[in-house]
């Protein structure tokens, strides 16, 4: 019973991992390790990945992250960075009036100058 | 943090060691206390015939006793601490005399005393503490819009989500509330639409969205697997984490493009109208 509960944990391994008990039952040992380090190892991952969407959101309007959090929490705006990636990634409207009231309330941005334009491939066109 | 124990383990027992008398009257005035509880509701007059001698004892093993909880992390006191912080919360309503005997009681006997109370105040209590007010069961409403572009984060318990018209989010298992019920999520944090977006700080007053509990399911299995090489260490749980499925249906406090009101009543009363003109 054991074994083929093993086996069912084992499908997709490679090589004898997934046919032979007792490589099967070590490399099954290693991966729910992994998992139930990696679980933790998420929330990190997706806290980090939301800060660099939201890092690149503002800074084609002229912000970095760092400012751009210090405006938010002045205006006492209680959004986390899930949310403030996603209306970032999908509201470009919305998003742009958050940049706008963190950069009044944070004065630190206020001459920072816009990132010059690039021209893509439409000059050759 | 082994001085401050000793420090109040002495502030604990000085009233004790003060008043060695009251020692042996503690489990009668627990009595009286309980007694008092449960009549509560009926009368309130029974509060002020206490003894000013109990009284006095009372504020010393309270005040002594919320400070100790606050440290000890036992499930006992954090039953009790917790049963301390809602009896505060309703004591403010009720009054500070019977806020101390409630404290007393449900540092005695914590999780009791809670049930005893979850009858109306402290559901509506819980409920907005998980920002969300049960409304009416859904018979036979059509409560089922079809998409608008407008969207609204919205927060439930620590949560936050993005929400819009006929979507379907996963939270915590929120208690207080069975399948089919009509909840109002009233912590709007942001409201979105083409044209306009309303900032909350935090929260934008008067805002609503309307949703409906689907189902409470649990979530998949994960296996809990802790191994310590070469020390003879394993061990196996498994653990499913409860759920509840809410469903979108509406988003208020924002104007809707596409619905001019004003509009639409005229239509209405023009077709109403031409109805009536036709069956004359």
């Amino acid at each position: 019973m054991n074994k083929k509960k093993i086996f069912k944990l084992a499908k997709g391994f490679r090589g004898r991992a997934k046919n032979c008990i007792r490589i099967a039952r070590e490399r099954v040992e290693k991966a729910l390790q992994y998992s139930y380090r990696d679980r933790r190892n998420k929330k990190r991952d997706m806290r980090s990945l939301w800060i660099e969407r939201i890092n690149a959101g503002t800074r084609q309007h002229g912000v970095n992250y760092g400012n751009f959090m210090h405006g938010l929490m002045k205006e006492n705006i209680q959004l986390n960075r899930k949310v403030l990636s996603e209306i970032s990634m999908h509201e470009p409207c919305s998003f742009k009036a958050l940049v706008d009231i963190s950069r009044s309330a944070f004065p630190g941005n206020k001459k920072a100058e816009l990132p010059p334009r690039k021209e893509g491939l439409a000059i050759l066109v | 943090m082994a001085c401050r124990r000793c420090l109040k383990a002495l502030t604990r027992h000085a009233p004790q060691v003060l008043q060695p008398s009251s020692q042996s009257l503690q489990p009668l005035k627990s009595h009286i206390q309980f007694h008092s509880l449960i009549l509560q509701r009926l009368t309130r007059i029974w509060v002020p015939r206490f003894n000013p001698q109990f009284f006095h004892s009372h504020d010393f093993s309270s005040q002594s006793k919320r400070p100790s909880n606050s440290k000890f992390t036992d499930d006992e006191d954090n039953a009790s601490g917790s049963g301390a912080e809602d009896d505060e919360e309703t004591s403010e309503k009720e009054g500070e005399i019977d806020g101390n005997e409630e404290r007393d009681i449900g540092n005695a006997s914590g999780s009791v005393i809670e049930r005893a109370y979850s009858v109306e105040e402290k559901i509506k209590e819980a409920a907005d503490i998980g920002y969300k007010v049960t409304g009416q069961l859904q018979r036979s409403d059509r409560v089922f819009k079809p998409y608008e572009p407008v969207f609204a984060i919205v927060q439930i318990g620590s949560h936050q989500f993005k929400v819009s018209n006929g979507d379907c989010i996963y939270t915590e298992r929120l208690k207080y509330c069975e399948v089919n019920d009509k909840l109002i999520l009233n912590k709007v944090l942001l409201l979105g639409s083409k044209s306009q977006t309303i900032v909350g700080r935090p929260i934008v007053p008067d805002a609503a969205v309307h949703a409906v509990v689907e189902e409470h399911a649990l979530d998949a299995k994960v296996i809990i697997f802790k191994k310590k090489r070469r020390k003879n260490y394993r061990r196996t749980k498994g653990h499913r984490q409860e759920l509840t499925r809410l469903r979108i249906t509406d988003i208020q406090g924002i104007e809707k493009p596409g619905e001019p009101s004003y509009g639409k009543m005229e239509k209405a009363s023009e077709k109403m109208v031409e109805k009536v003109a036709v069956a004359a």
